[in-house]
């Protein structure tokens, strides 16, 4: 998997240097950002079997700290100033931070089953919102940050920017990828997995099963954290309302459609269903621009019937092997 | 002039705020612990179901120009329908399943719902047809506009309709019965797919209800204006317990009012409030304030 | 009956990765030939189509495209047609970046009109910048353009909040308001005018009692609205965006609070203010006053609006003449620089705008094509105004006021900055 992640790294250079690339690029920066939330709720729930739906907020906290952190501390009038720390500064923290809120949020919540966690995370995803909305002293509000540094951006000419950022991207994709591998065939990854199966059946042979759901989920929201980070320095700009529910769905699709459990099918769904998304918004460009905003909707609305027909033709897809019994009543 | 004094004094206007408040949460909570109850997992769909009522009342009352009542009470056959099919087409053959991925649908089926509204209606706010009135006194301190009285009536309205209904009806006991204890009571006669029937029925009746009446109070539809009460809506739900079919009200009535006194001091952080009461339950009492502990 | 499902899944699962390839290999080879037929010179467009100020939208788009075909039936700048390329600037930041990364990657324009709120002028304009795009806002007020570290690659055709922010404070002095609270949206807009406001308030011996902020998806203002209501002053200046606004006053009306009648010129819209004398009637309007950059009333002017009638059948809508101007000056400097690219865009705009040069007006394209294929300088003297840009993208303009009488906005006058 690895090898095929660089192969088609090295072909998009390749074009690039013959100066077609720069969609595809934009296209495979965002795609492999994506990839590495895919990582991360991959651990969390095809791993574990923990069911994350305020995944746009651990991103956004992740973007938010590299933001704050990296940020020229003597900005120009009118721009907010940060810490003006180094990009990998940066990088880390954002990661840290966002493991910390899911630490904080997991020790409250993982002993409960599910259903609660859910609602939980969806809850604590909209406080993020409004956190990062009106402690406007710390975030500028709904200004947002803008003239986020890119790392060695005076290295490169403008045009080529993109494509060292890729390098970044995908390096740290590949990276990641490995060391999710190696995590899923260790003894704590197999642990996991048995959480994920039957809790009761783990906790019964001797597992603390509080205790691994919590690393579990910590470290998914550490993967978020980073992505939201190398997202925040690639689009120079972030705002709260650029977190939003879609994200997590599109995630969870991206998952979902690429098998959750296995961390290719993380990477290959995430492409995937970004290809897709991103295709169906350049055949909206065809539309008079009326007619475009209504297409926009109906994309987002084929994003979850696809979602429902995922569900009902491919149950594989979603949790590996579910052997616990149907709780339903009816 | 502290704020604190500020409070005082307005505390009687934000009782009655809360109480309208929790009229609105009655309704869509009361349908989301029937269905939890029933089909035992988290309709993530249900504030988005609200949205849908709200907006087919739109429908009849704007486009279609009908008097609002009529309007209004068209719009709840129009959403029943919608929701009878999203389960058999979509929650139905996924029954079986583990509850999160009902879960997950039900998500789904809330972003669907959602950006069906957009695209019919567009994402800019709309309005129902009615007269615009200013807030009159009805208290001493307090002022409420007639819609809002008129949802106060109505949230005590329903408390009575559900009471009526599960103490005295076929199908009170029947939905009882099944929550409690689905093989006795398909062993004792209940057909399933009629309580299933009834349990949207209801279900998705009150959610248009609840979404009609948001729609009236705030004077304003939105698309998002579902979503936005779900949170609320958990809370209000385990904080009732599933236990005890009056627990959904209870709990409503709790988060409605304390909402409003907290919105006094921190309005922009209105939904934190239901999401520390729902992490605190969860700790100290998950099942709810009515509820035995299993 | 498992083993099928995942041999299914594994094969599908390759031929999807593989279409997935396929699109984005696709749209990479593809992307140079969108926008290049005929030789066309593709020209963004960023508008708000929907969000707070999509009442605004599809006028700007209207009057982009006037401007765009009065300058093709001239032949176009260097011979080749413009093509207005229009995307939607949305209601959050996000949609604006997207866009504007769309616009410049995908159809490769050298210049862009708008963005026309002003948060997502902020948004795009680093963007634009890095990019050596040309950004022109229309009606972008946010101060924070001003000093904008953008490699002068952004300017607009539209004053600054700085100036409007003044007049404001005057106008309420004038009416004889000696204390006000302000109410406004937390956006750049807003935060940046409210600030202009209250400073020019308080120095001119004001009082300000509460400055309260609200988000900018809020639907429900009772609580902002109480606050700002606090100590009761005798004047609320609300400062919203088209569709926060609406609901705003509406919510005010309900609460009883009557006294938010000093608007700014973001809610100058005809459309607007017949929604609220339908639903709270004429009369609760009746003598509210606001201010925005006054239309010039100069032949070029002129012509703006009798050209924009024939075509779409109604008077022009506020800040549609700034649209024009700034689709207009765009295809002037393309004909001046030679070339259409950012770089040279970028010196040229101030070239063709500014004087010295032979003065060109509302749909004079043919003459200022001549004139500089000529070799000599044209100024450009537009529908919005003069239309000339500062050090730093700039332009100033006079400041009018508004009054709305029997629910018809009327121009009443000017007011001095001074």
């Amino acid at each position: 998997m690895v090898w095929k992640l660089l192969a088609v790294g090295a072909l998009l250079l390749v074009l690039n240097a013959m100066g077609r690339g720069a969609f595809a690029l934009f296209f495979s920066i965002q795609a492999g950002i994506y990839a590495l939330l895919a990582l991360g709720l991959n651990v969390q729930w095809g791993y574990t079997g923990l069911f994350n739906v305020g995944i746009s907020s651990l991103f956004a906290l992740g973007a938010y700290t590299s933001a704050l952190l990296t940020k020229n501390p003597v900005p120009s009038p009118g721009a907010w100033p940060g810490l003006g720390l180094p990009f990998v500064v940066g990088l880390v923290c954002a990661a840290l931070v966002a493991a910390l809120a899911a630490a904080l949020l997991g020790s409250a919540t993982l002993r409960l089953r599910g259903d609660y966690l859910a609602m939980v995370t969806l809850g604590a995803g909209e406080i993020v919102r409004l956190l990062l909305l009106n402690e406007s002293s710390l975030t500028h509000g709904a200004e947002g940050l803008r003239a986020i540094p890119q790392p060695l951006h005076t290295w490169f000419p403008a045009r080529d920017y993109n494509a060292f950022y890729f390098v970044v991207v995908l390096a740290l994709l590949a990276l990641t990828f490995w060391g999710m591998e190696r995590v899923l065939r260790s003894p704590w990854g197999r642990a996991l997995r048995a959480v994920r199966d039957d809790e009761e059946a783990a906790a019964s042979l001797g597992k603390n099963t509080f205790v691994l759901k919590f690393q579990a989920f910590v470290l998914g929201a550490a993967l978020m954290g980073l992505a939201g980070a190398l997202y925040a320095h690639f689009t120079t700009f972030i705002s709260p309302a650029d977190f939003v529910p879609l994200q997590t769905f599109l995630v969870w699709m991206m998952l979902i459609a690429g098998g959750s459990g296995s961390n290719r099918g993380a990477v290959v769904g995430a492409v995937l269903i970004w290809g897709l998304w991103v295709g169906t918004s350049v055949l909206g460009g065809f539309f008079p621009s009326q007619w475009a905003v209504k297409f926009s909707y109906l994309r987002i609305i084929a994003v979850g019937l696809t979602l429902q027909w995922m569900l009902l033709c491919r149950p594989k897809g979603i949790l590996g092997t579910i052997t616990s019994p149907s709780s339903a009543k009816i | 002039m502290s704020l604190w004094n500020d409070f005082l004094h307005s505390l009687p206007q934000l009782l009655a705020y809360g109480l309208v408040n929790a009229g609105v949460l009655a309704l869509g909570a009361v349908g989301l612990a029937l269905i939890y109850r029933i089909f035992n997992f988290v309709h993530f769909a249900h504030g988005d179901l609200m949205t849908l009522g709200a907006y087919w009342g739109f429908l009849f009352n704007v486009t279609l120009r009908l008097p609002w009542l009529l309007a209004f009470v068209l719009a709840l056959p129009a959403t029943i329908v919608c929701a009878l099919f999203i389960d058999r087409t979509f929650y139905r053959p996924l029954r079986r399943q583990h509850s999160v991925v009902l879960l997950i649908s039900s998500a789904g089926m809330a972003l669907v719902l959602r950006n069906l509204v957009r695209l019919f209606w567009g994402q800019s706010v709309r309005s129902y047809d009615l007269d615009f009135h200013r807030a009159a006194s009805v208290l001493p301190g307090v002022r409420l506009t007639p819609e809002e009285l008129v949802i106060v009536g109505f949230a005590l309205a329903t408390a009575l309709f559900l009471f009526v209904l599960l103490r005295y009806t076929r199908l009170g006991k029947a939905l009882r019965a099944l929550a409690d204890d689905v093989d006795l009571a398909a062993g004792c006669g209940v057909s399933l797919a009629w309580a299933t029937r009834w349990t949207w029925v209801l279900g998705a009746g009150l959610a248009a209800t609840g979404g009609i009446v948001l729609g009236v109070e705030d004077h304003l539809l939105h698309p998002l204006m579902g979503w936005n009460v779900l949170l609320s809506l958990f809370a209000a739900v385990v904080l009732g317990g599933l236990a005890h079919p009056y627990g959904a009200l209870l709990g409503a009535l709790i988060i409605g009012i304390s909402q409003e006194l907290f919105a006094f001091f921190l309005p922009q952080y209105r939904p934190a409030l239901a999401l520390v009461v729902l992490i605190v339950l969860l700790l100290w009492r998950p099942q709810g304030l009515l509820g035995q502990r299993t | 009956m498992s083993k099928n499902t995942q041999f299914i899944g594994r094969s599908l699962n390759r031929r999807r990765f593989l279409q997935g390839l396929g699109v984005g290999v696709g749209s990479a080879l593809l992307s140079p030939l969108r926008g290049l037929a005929q030789n066309a010179i593709p020209l963004g467009a960023l508008y708000p189509l929907t969000g707070a100020a999509a009442v605004f939208g599809p006028k700007f788009v209207q009057a982009a495209q006037l401007a765009v075909d009065q300058v093709n039936a001239a032949g176009g700048p260097l011979g080749r047609p413009l093509k207005l390329v229009v995307k939607d600037s949305g209601s959050a930041p996000q949609q604006a970046t997207s866009a504007i990364q769309e616009l410049i990657n995908l159809n490769g324009v050298p210049a862009v009109s708008g963005a026309a709120t002003s948060f997502a002028t902020v948004a795009v304009a680093p963007i634009a910048a890095a990019n050596e795009v040309v950004l022109v806002s229309p009606s972008a007020a946010t101060t924070e353009l001003t000093t904008l570290q953008d490699d002068d690659y952004v300017f607009r055709t539209f004053p600054s909040n700085a100036l409007q922010g003044v007049a404001l404070a005057k106008l309420a002095l004038q009416e004889g308001f000696k204390q006000l609270s302000v109410i406004h949206r937390n956006d750049s807009f807003a935060n940046t005018l409210s600030e202009a406001l209250i400073g020019a308030f308080e120095a001119r011996g004001g009082t300000v009692l509460e400055d309260v902020a609200y988000a900018p998806d809020e639907t429900s203002f009772r609580a902002a609205l109480e606050r700002a209501n606090r100590g009761n002053p005798a004047l609320i200046v609300p400062i919203p965006l088209a569709e926060d606004g609406n609901l705003l006053i509406k919510q005010a009306f309900q609460l009883g609070i009557d006294t938010l009648r000093i608007w700014p010129s973001s809610i100058k819209n005809q459309t607007f203010v017949d929604d609220l004398v339908n639903t709270l009637g004429a009369d609760t309007l009746e003598g509210v006053k606001g201010t925005f950059p006054s239309t010039p009333t100069g032949p070029s002017a002129q012509r703006y609006a009798a050209q924009y009638e024939a075509q779409f059948g109604e008077a022009p809508t506020p800040f549609t003449a700034n649209v024009y101007d700034s689709v207009f000056s765009l295809a002037l400097a393309i004909q001046a620089a030679g070339e259409a690219s950012g770089p040279a865009l970028r010196g040229a705009l101030r070239a063709i705008a500014n004087a010295p040069g032979q003065s060109v007006g509302v749909d004079e394209f043919a003459k200022a094509k001549s004139t500089l294929e000529g070799g000599q300088a044209v100024q450009y003297d537009g529908a919005s105004g003069p239309v000339d840009f500062d050090e730093n993208g700039d332009v100033l303009a006079p400041v009018g006021v508004y009054q709305i009488q029997a629910g018809q906005i009327v121009e009443v006058g000017e007011i001095s900055i001074a």
